[in-house]
């Protein structure tokens, strides 16, 4: 059936005299453009142009022109050349606004009239206003419905991004990344080879990608040649980073966890000789890694250093002062050298671009850096009318050496917030190692032994103790399309995308902890075939039809080798698995899989306001039980341009409503369906074995999730104000997730299929520019985004999913939870007890009460914001443009284990200072000191009046009533800021340039507004949680563009 | 033209006869989705050799529980005290989670069980492998008895008899202490009598004596019946002489110890701590020295290390941290002004006794005394079998002592003091052992007398009577949490367990 209307159209298409092809681009960034009308002038014979922007059209005999109009540009008519080969640059029409090209799904480009769901597009530019290395952080703010939870630049790290909130219960992952059609992570997209990216949000725009899609997809193209002929770019940056934000410290008391200080008696019998000086000086005690010691007061002691024969001051006293700047003094200023430059060749049959970025980073913590070479290359040749061939090869190599880490346990930032001595100097601690090959530290055990208490010297931790990571990555893929008409062509893809890691890390002979070395080898492997056959076709000028039928088989294949030494090294400093003392241990594993899937689309338009468009997609994957392996979904969605059925008016220039309703499958990682056992290690020569505390399920079924979507898009006063609005909700069932179970049943999860999941939300853009003239623009743009998840059914008899829990053994802890039929995301923790006024109960002792067992916990709210969003705005004044991004987060709750130990080892600002009576709050209670607790008594309703003394306080007695350390996570930064100057076109042309542009660009300058001190919501290591946090870093640069 | 046709057709059929022909077993992906990384099933000795392994289990993370060499009952009975940091010898730690108890031993014993039960996998040979069916399961269910004992004298009431059936089972109840300690009885005498012959290769602890199993298994019920002292001394009496009579440890080569081993997986946890770690976290007790020097005890200078001073300096109990900064353990090179925990008990492989001997004698002691054993109190022959319990202790040391020794106020036995003696020799007897029979006779018997920390952070200030239920139970099993605080009481540390009484 289909081949006979093939064969109908293929004999009416042979009915022609002429063929005349050529390309449509754009001509403000040379872009080819897809869907333009290509009309032969008197007569009804027309086509469209496909989505590189080509057409092929039949010219009747005697015809001697084409009409070519698009939405958004100047329409041109122009004569058929004997060639037969027009190429035809547009103008955009500034009296509308360009029409915006979205690239969709599977890279099908489309206008965004005829897009029934929300997609949101940035250009590359948008990307690179401030040369932010990581394309996660440079989406803040500017995409509605989008959270992304940075990172601190200390160590070089990717945020992440959730696009309309945590769609999953266990608590979300990054969305899809298809750069060129090929799934990457973000981390392998080079920001300045970026062409267009364009946000995906709702399964019926992310269907067509099957699974991986579920989170939402960022579809991003890569740059081509723009310019016929010969094209060369260069761009250079040089940016500084500092510390920005660190907590606020006291300085008025050292290190110890006793004001009364200890007095060094020399004794001849085991002292040397050159401490015979510090007989009868006084010493805290340096075992205690805390600051509750004594009060500065500029007296003489005995410094840690004073112990170690190799310091110059040896056996000296030092004045007993405060160190304000110790912890940000360690911190140096990391300079990231960015360099890309490119070149281009464009003629009539092909298309080539290579770009070459070499981006040298050192990082605000000593010794650490972080290297990327990054290669890519894409290349269209055109041997003939009909026949295209396109390659890609991008190759990435980032090596990152002695990236700090973050958490509790951190040697360098996990000590400076959490476990420290006010009164440490930081030169000082430079020497971290003595001539003889031990190590210095400040954290010693005592007077007559310098061996490390708890911590190392920072200093040790950053030169010796070194880890380094190195990723290489190639990806591309390789395409053949062929023209069998005008309208319909064929396409096959081979991708492939291939990553290998090697990484190592160290603890150093002689420092606190055991000698170990790890090495861990990561290679994963994904080969993509896709056969497709589009077709595209404008009937009558009124009737536009699109449809694509695509195969695909995805084979996956990953190789996981992680060894590290045990017990120590058989010869010390030899960093080798081989030199394990006791038998180190191995593990390897290997995980294999394949989706074969077929999927279609149609999409159908009619006069150019009302679109339709249906898709459908089947996949078979190979990691579901082999009776529900196969999975049907798919979507539709409408959109239609009410405006054009109005009469022209200068208030509304554009309206569209659009709805849809998607659905998406979803599988599982392989090896969930049967039941296997673990090793667990080994006693003596007695190997062991464990029953995993996972159950795996052999009667799993992929999971559906169904979306709604409504939206509508106003412009007005000729698209000087732009708003969009739209809803969606969502319905997911039988997500597959790892449930939580009571450990009594002899498992900690089981992996199910959960009941219902539901999510809704909105999102909102408002854009404008409030200034248009000849010298001034000024455009500006603000999102919102608001989510809201829960949970309708979970499974029989469990009512709450457990997505985390925190706390030290033995305390009370914290926990996050998703509970049936209640707010997402709950933090149930310890809280200080509180009277029906609100008033805190205190006991007879001036202490509060708090809950004493997890029948007394609390909610302290959940953790998901009540809405997230973002303003851009540029301004451009003759050849200056300055822009800005902010991004704002609203509510939620994040607790911050940094901030309990500040406290809790007199760390804090608030652990000084003086009570209401006019004392310092350290000064004992008994001499007016302390703090005083508002609230009442519970034994007689009066309000308390019982000083108490803060260490017992802060450190003894509520570190672990973690509703003290819970803050709300709302914040205000100003994400980006930069001023550029372009010079005048003459000028740029003396040096034969077609353009040249200095920019000063600014990263993270200023966070406005954050309600937990010293610390970045933004950038907190944990959605929910904080601890050991590294600093908040800020850059300033210089940025260079330069194109012949 | 035509030829052009001709071969696009070419072309799609030839795809479609590829896409075809893959449909046809698009469904069928092989053994792809079959691990390679990991056994299907499991070699129940290997199996066996994990579960007894967990008894050693030193993991310092939240979710995995000790259970022979807690360090909070170490400190609750104060054998140790913290050196610098001091919030669990304070009681501020309140909460533990036995969740890797059930997730990882019981669950493994389960599987053995289940797998020399069911008929259609006992004879595979993956299952034959670890032994006789019956003796497998004998072991499996003795080693369970002694888990979900350790488990139910910390908490109290604890899920029972709903527990372990993964999700038929979802949220297990709480079955009540006494109804555990009912069906532990059974479940020990049945399992004893199911012994077959043959050995069970993933047996470590034991080598697979049946003998010592049977032992093991007696003596626990010694221990168990003890315990009803005070809740129901009938039933004690009854339980304590059936073990007796099924054959208890009989000396010192039959004590039941977990040894560990001269390498970084199945280390000591002292040691870890001491030299692997390096934190020297805690120190020998004063009310430990003081308790040997007063007696002049030879077993002082195995117990503990000598100062820089020379001499045996115990660290004060739960002090604030304020207080504990003017002590310092110091190193194993470098002494402080404490002293530390002796070498034969932080040694990478220093082993850590379960049950001794010299506990079986204390025992006996107790229970002639309180007249369980011949009918009537006996002086005569709880003095004859506390003087046993000493001896053999010091036996177990290689120490000796002047018969001045055991004539000295204080050690002598007298009928008076009788039980105070008794439960406090077997306290010092006990010392770095399974410090958890030491709690549950001092929460049972009110000995040996201790000082709680004159800085509690809990709310009735006291030594704890339970630890409380993990998080977990009070989120994900919140029912039936809620019916057994209801029943058993608020779930904070100072509420008695059922024989607590």
């Amino acid at each position: 059936m289909n081949l006979c209307l093939l064969l109908l159209c293929i004999s009416h298409a042979f009915a022609q005299d002429r063929t005349v092809g050529g390309t449509v681009t754009g001509q403000d960034d040379g872009q080819p453009l897809p869907g333009v009308s290509v009309k032969v002038r008197g007569s009804n014979t027309g086509t469209q142009t496909g989505p590189d922007g080509k057409f092929v059209i039949k010219v009747p005999a005697g015809a001697t022109s084409l009409e070519i109009s698009y939405i958004g540009f100047v329409p041109q008519t122009v004569a058929i050349p004997s060639s037969n080969v027009i190429n035809i640059s547009l103008a955009g029409d500034t009296k509308v606004l360009s029409e915006v090209v979205i690239t969709t799904a599977q890279n099908i480009p489309r206008s965004e009239r005829s897009l029934g769901y929300a997609a949101q597009a940035l250009k590359g530019g948008d990307l690179t206003l401030t040369k932010q290395p990581d394309l996660n952080t440079a989406l803040a703010g500017k995409i509605a419905g989008i959270q992304v939870s940075g990172t601190s630049g200390a160590n070089f790290g990717t945020g992440g991004v959730r696009i309309r909130g945590t769609n999953s219960i266990g608590g979300g992952a990054d969305p899809l990344y298809v750069v060129d059609g090929v799934p990457v992570p973000s981390t392998s997209v080079n920001t300045d080879d970026v062409q267009d990216l364009t946000v995906l949000k709702g399964p019926a725009a992310t269907s067509l990608y099957g699974q991986r899609g579920e989170n939402g997809v960022i579809v991003i193209t890569s740059k081509k040649g723009t310019k016929k002929g010969f094209g060369l770019e260069f761009n250079h940056s040089t940016t500084l980073e500092n510390v920005a934000a660190l907590p606020r410290y006291q300085n008025e008391y050292g290190g110890g966890s006793s004001q009364n200080w200890n007095k060094f008696t020399y004794n001849p019998a085991v002292d040397a000789q050159g401490l015979a000086g510090l007989n009868g000086q006084r010493y805290y005690n340096y075992a205690v890694d805390e600051s509750w010691g004594p009060k500065f007061d500029g007296q003489p002691y005995i410094p840690w250093y004073a112990f170690n024969k190799f310091d110059a001051d040896y056996g000296k006293t030092k004045p007993y002062v405060a160190q304000p700047d110790n912890v940000r003094d360690f911190y140096e200023t990391g300079v990231e050298v960015n360099s890309n430059f490119a070149f281009s060749s464009v003629g009539d049959k092909h298309n080539f671009r290579a770009s070459y970025t070499n981006i040298n980073r050192t990082g605000v913590s000593p010794n650490s850096r972080a290297d990327q070479n990054r290669i890519s290359v894409i290349g269209t040749v055109k041997p003939t009318a009909k026949l295209t061939f396109t390659s890609s090869i991008n190759f990435n190599s980032i090596s990152t050496r002695n990236a700090p880490t973050e958490e509790y346990g951190n040697q360098t930032i996990g000590s400076f917030s959490q476990w420290f001595h006010r009164d440490l100097e930081l030169d000082k601690l430079k020497n971290y190692k003595n001539p003889d090959g031990t190590f210095t530290t400040w954290n010693i055990v005592g007077p007559r032994n310098q061996s490390a208490q708890y911590w190392d010297n920072p200093y040790t931790v950053a030169y010796e103790n070194t880890s380094s990571n190195n990723s290489n990555r190639t990806f591309g893929f390789l395409q053949g399309s062929y023209s069998i008409l005008p309208e319909l062509s064929v396409d096959v893809i081979a991708r492939g995308n291939y990553s290998s890691n090697l990484i190592q890390s160290r603890t150093a002979s002689g420092t606190l902890n055991l000698e170990r070395y790890a090495n861990r080898q990561v290679r994963n492997r994904e080969n993509n075939y896709v056969i497709d056959i589009m077709y595209n076709k404008l009937f009558a000028e009124k009737y536009s039809l699109k449809a694509g039928a695509y195969g695909e088989i995805r084979v996956n294949h990953n190789d996981d080798l992680n060894g590290n030494t045990n017990g120590g090294f058989t010869v010390p400093n030899t960093y080798t698995l081989g030199a394990s003392k006791d038998r180190p241990t191995i593990t390897s594993t290997i995980y294999d899989k394949q989706v074969r899937s077929v999927y279609g689309f149609v999409s159908g338009g009619y006069k150019n306001f009302l679109f339709l468009d249906l898709n459908l997609r089947n996949d078979w994957s190979s990691s579901l039980p082999a009776n529900a392996n196969s999975y049907l979904y798919g979507g539709a969605s409408t959109s239609f341009v009410f405006t054009e059925l109005m009469p022209k008016n200068s208030i509304l220039s554009f309206g569209k409503v659009f709805t849809s309703f998607g659905r998406v499958g979803s599988d599982i990682d392989p090896y969930n369906i049967n039941s296997i056992y673990n090793s667990a290690g080994i006693y003596g020569t007695f190997p062991a074995l464990t029953v995993p505390n996972t159950i795996y399920n052999q009667e799993l079924k992929p999971a559906l999730s169904d979306s709604y979507e409504a939206g509508i898009d106003l412009r007005f006063i000729k698209d000087r104000i732009r708003l969009s609005f739209n809803y969606y909700n969502r319905k997911t069932t039988n997500q597959i997730i790892n449930l939580t179970l009571p450990s009594t049943t002899g498992f900690s999860t089981a992996v199910i299929n959960a009941g219902e999941i539901d999510n809704h939300g909105y999102e909102v853009t408002l854009a404008g520019t409030p200034i248009r003239s000849k010298s001034v623009v000024w455009d500006i743009n603000a999102n919102l985004g608001i989510n809201r998840n829960k949970i309708v059914e979970l499974y029989p008899g469990i009512s709450n999913f457990q997505l985390a829990t925190f706390g030290y053994v033995g305390t009370p802890s914290i926990s996050v939870n998703r509970e049936v039929n209640k707010p997402f995301g709950t933090l149930l923790a310890p809280v200080i007890k509180k009277d029906a006024n609100g008033n805190k109960l205190i006991d007879d002792d001036g202490f509060p009460l708090y809950s004493s067992s997890p029948s007394e916990y609390e909610s302290l709210g959940s953790y998901i914001p009540k809405y997230t969003g973002g303003v851009t705005t540029t301004v451009s004044y003759k050849n200056f443009t300055a822009g800005i991004s902010v991004d704002f987060q609203r509510g939620g709750k994040l607790f911050s284990v940094t901030q309990g130990n500040l406290y809790g080892s007199g760390l804090a600002e608030g652990t000084v200072g003086n009570n209401d009576k006019g004392n310092p709050i350290r000064t004992p209670v008994s001499a007016g000191g302390g703090i005083l607790i508002p609230g009442v008594r519970e034994s007689d309703g009066q309000p308390n009046t019982t000083y108490i003394d803060p260490q017992d306080y802060y450190e003894g007695y509520i570190p672990y009533v973690w509703s003290e350390y819970t803050y709300s996570a709302s914040y205000v930064k100003l994400r980006e800021a930069s001023l550029g100057y372009t010079l005048p076109g003459n000028i740029a042309r003396k040096i034969s340039a077609q353009s040249v542009s200095f920019t000063l660009v600014a990263r993270n300058p200023w966070l406005i507004y954050s309600a937990v001190h010293g610390l970045d919501p933004s950038q907190s290591n944990f959605s929910w949680m904080e601890g050991g946090q590294l600093p908040g870093t800020r850059s300033l640069g210089l940025n260079l563009r330069v194109t012949f | 033209m035509k030829k052009q046709l001709v071969k696009y057709l070419y072309i799609l059929l030839a795809t479609g006869t590829v896409v075809a022909s893959s449909c046809s077993k698009v469904d069928d992906f092989g053994n792809l989705n079959t691990s390679p990384n990991s056994p299907a099933v499991p070699q129940t000795s290997l199996l066996l050799t994990n579960a007894e392994r967990y008894l050693g289990n030193t993991s310092t993370t939240a979710s995995a529980a000790s259970v022979i060499n807690a360090n909070a009952q170490r400190l609750f009975v104060q054998y140790m005290s913290e050196t610098l940091y001091t919030s669990e010898s304070r009681y501020a730690t309140t909460t533990y989670d036995y969740s890797g108890i059930y997730n990882n031993p019981l669950e493994d014993l389960q599987t053995i069980i289940k797998l020399n039960t069911d008929a259609a996998t006992k004879n595979a040979s993956y299952v034959t492998v670890g032994g006789p069916n019956e003796s497998q399961i004998a072991a499996a269910r003795i080693l369970k008895a002694f888990y979900f004992l350790n488990i139910t004298d910390r908490w109290g009431d604890i899920p029972y008899s709903e527990a372990l059936q993964g999700l038929a089972k979802v949220t297990p109840k709480f079955d009540t202490q006494e109804s555990v300690y009912t069906s532990l009885f059974a479940e020990l005498k049945a399992a004893a009598a199911q012994f077959g012959t043959g050995n069970l290769p993933g047996d470590f602890l034991f080598k697979g004596s049946v003998t010592t199993w049977k032992k093991f298994a007696a003596t626990m019920r010694l221990n168990m019946a003890l315990r009803l002292s005070k809740v129901n001394p009938t039933l004690g009496r009854t339980e304590f002489n059936a073990a007796l009579a099924d054959g208890v440890l009989t000396s010192n080569a039959d004590n039941i110890v977990y040894s560990f081993l001269g390498e970084a997986a199945n280390a000591n946890n002292i040691y870890s701590n001491y030299e692997v770690d390096k934190r020297y976290d805690y120190a020998v007790s004063k009310t430990v020295v003081d308790q040997l020097n007063a007696i002049a005890d030879p077993r002082l200078p195995v117990y503990a290390d000598k100062t820089s001073a020379g001499t045996y300096v115990g660290m004060p109990y739960g002090l604030t941290q304020s207080q504990s900064s003017a002590f310092s353990i110091g190193t194993v090179g470098v002494p402080g002004n404490v002293s530390r925990i002796g070498q034969q008990f932080r040694s990478q492989s220093s082993p850590v006794t379960i049950y001794t001997y010299a506990m079986v004698q204390f025992d006996k002691a107790e229970a002639y005394k309180l007249g369980w054993i011949t009918g009537a109190p006996d002086d005569t022959q709880a003095a004859a079998s506390y003087l046993a319990g000493i001896n053999a202790s010091f036996a177990q040391y290689g120490v000796t002592a002047p018969a001045t020794y055991f004539t000295q106020a204080g050690v002598a036995y007298n009928s008076a003091t009788a039980i105070q003696q008794i439960i406090t020799q077997k306290w010092i007897a006990n010392y770095m052992g399974y410090a958890d029979e030491t709690w549950d006779d001092y929460r049972r018997t009110g000995y040996p007398v201790l000082t709680p920390s004159p800085a509690a952070l809990s709310i009735d200030k006291l030594i704890p009577r339970r630890q409380n239920y993990s998080v977990t139970e009070s989120q994900l099993n919140g029912d039936n949490y809620k019916a057994v605080i209801a029943r058993q009481g608020p779930d904070v540390t100072s509420t008695r367990i059922w024989w607590d009484k």
